[in-house]
């Protein structure tokens, strides 16, 4: 006899089964009788589900094929296998680390070689080719605050002899050079070629040159680091040679305009020892701008090359160093999961 | 304490006498379990022996709850392993054999739909391989359940225990299992035995 009860829903079903098995509240049961005394298919579904309960349980029972007990060797064997077992995953584990540290050692050694933070190597190029220029900058800023130190101290100390009138005239005169000079480290600064460098530096030289025999201010310019710097040593060169010189002249022209008066000496005196001298400084201005254009050369060398390492593609043996990082991280930790479950089992 | 509860800290202790006492007590439960779980003799056997040593092994675990709930625990666990086996490598053989009768099956279960042909239900004739047919088409969960509940008598306590669910999962999954059940044995119901009939049963 077969019995469609399609119009039970699961729930039907659900409070059918849990009636059986005694799981109905006493409420619950009391409401699902009352239902069962009103709903005929409801009745047939409980007869069913009865039957089918009854069917399973009557199901004949097995007989063991032989005894599960362990013996004596069998539980030894089975402690050591779980020892083993512990070992093995314990040891996996303890290499698959051990490989990670030293795989992540290697990734992170020129760092700490270089004693930079790890992130410096992540920088742009670009990032390190400004800070030299920053120090340039930097460089003509100290500069240009010595100058303006020295301005107003020279006076003070190397005007002492001279009048008041003269004074105030080579103050300005001194201010103009100043100006003069900065519009010199402009010019260098733009400047490519030596000759171009030695065109300007002999033009704002004759502009600068005082009148013989009246006196004049003392620019004792002290060349600022250079080390770093494109412009500042030729700015330093030239601006101590002109100092040098302005200082020789005021120094015989000075005292004799107080002691006789008279003009300091001639003109041709003059222009023969200004050859002399500015022979002289060109070659130790050559030397000089030769020497540092080579510290410098190297050095922008050597910050291509550190910036080159530091944003250079990674090579394959720094790929495969790094994908033997994550699979010996991931070993580790599958190991120490398989211990933890092993031990855990039951 | 109990008697089981005693030989159990016995046997936590070291004593292999007092686990193999408790063995004894629950090894027909274990294996009919697993046998209609896997519907296979010999699988049934590798299942209990292999969830008997695990119990040995990991005795540390046992928390002096039911014995029996924690034994079955490690025997069902134990059965999903050779079930996920079967699922990864599934193997049958071209020339199937039933493996209790040693004889050639003819029209073997695989080859035929869900509801069973006259033919299928000639050969499985008896009330054990019926049930044991009508399980078999349950997905696994609902299986186990309907074995521990209703072909086993456990209440819903305790299965819910020995599963790791809550029991509103195991009220469900028995209702559902019992329908299912329901459908198929009464496709055989006029192959059973008089007594296990649903007329006989109903009146």
């Amino acid at each position: 006899m077969m019995m469609n009860n399609r119009r039970l829903k699961d729930k039907d079903w659900q409070i059918i089964s849990a009636y059986l098995d005694g799981q109905l509240t006493e409420k619950q049961e009391m409401a699902f009788e009352i239902r069962l005394t009103q709903e005929t298919e409801l009745r047939d579904a409980l007869r069913q589900i009865q039957w089918t309960k009854s069917v399973l349980r009557k199901a004949p029972r097995r007989k063991v094929p032989h005894h599960f007990i362990l013996t004596q060797q069998m539980a030894v064997e089975a402690k050591r296998r779980k020892n083993r077992v512990i070992r093995q995953y314990g040891l996996v584990s303890g290499i698959a680390s051990l490989t990670f540290l030293i795989l992540a050692g290697f990734q992170l050694l020129p760092y700490f070689k270089m004693g930079m933070a790890p992130n410096l190597a992540m920088a742009p190029k670009e990032a390190l080719m400004e800070e030299p220029m920053m120090m340039e900058a930097e460089a003509v800023e100290e500069l240009e605050v010595e100058e303006g130190i020295q301005m107003q101290e020279a006076p003070v100390v190397e005007a002492e002899p001279v009048e008041d009138v003269e004074t105030a005239d080579m103050m300005v005169e001194g201010a103009e050079k100043v100006v003069v000079e900065e519009e010199l480290v402009e010019s260098a600064a733009v400047a490519e070629s030596e000759e171009e460098l030695n065109e300007i530096t002999d033009s704002v030289k004759e502009e600068s040159q005082p009148p013989i025999g009246e006196g004049g201010l003392s620019f004792t310019l002290t060349p600022a680091p250079t080390e770093m710097s494109t412009i500042t040593p030729i700015v330093a060169a030239t601006s101590a040679k002109v100092g040098e010189e302005f200082d020789a002249s005021m120094e015989e022209s000075v005292p004799r305009a107080e002691e006789t008066g008279e003009l300091p000496k001639e003109e041709g005196l003059i222009e023969e020892d200004e050859s002399r001298e500015e022979a002289s400084t060109n070659e130790d201005e050559s030397r000089e701008e030769a020497s540092t254009n080579e510290d410098e050369s190297s050095l922008d060398q050597s910050i291509i090359e550190t910036g080159e390492s530091l944003t250079k593609q990674p090579s394959v043996f720094e790929m495969l160093a790094f994908a033997g990082m994550l699979l010996s991280a991931l070993t580790a930790i599958v190991a120490l999961v398989a211990v933890f479950r092993t031990k855990n089992r039951s | 304490m109990t008697e089981e509860a005693l030989l159990a800290k016995r046997a936590q202790a070291g004593n292999l006498e007092a686990f193999n006492q408790l063995v004894l007590k629950h090894q027909g439960l274990a294996f009919n379990v697993a046998y209609r779980i896997l519907a296979d003799s010999a699988a049934a056997d590798d299942a209990t022996q292999n969830a008997i040593i695990s119990a040995f092994q990991n005795l540390k675990s046992y928390r002096g709850s039911s014995f029996k709930a924690w034994l079955l625990r490690i025997v069902t666990n134990s059965c999903y392993d050779e079930l996920r086996r079967r699922k990864r490598q599934p193997s049958v053989a071209l020339d199937p054999v039933n493996i209790e009768t040693g004889e050639e099956i003819e029209s073997p279960k695989w080859m035929v739909d869900d509801s069973p042909l006259p033919e299928d239900i000639v050969a499985l004739g008896e009330l054990d391989q019926a049930v044991q047919h009508c399980l078999d088409n349950l997905p696994d969960e609902f299986r186990i359940a309907a074995v521990l509940v209703d072909v086993e008598g456990m209440n819903y306590g305790e299965v819910s225990e020995i599963i790791g669910k809550p029991l509103g999962t195991i009220k469900s999954r028995v209702y559902r299992a019992r329908k299912r059940l329901q459908q198929c044995l009464q496709s055989f119901q006029e192959l059973l035995p008089v007594k296990y009939r649903l007329l006989s049963e109903i009146r």
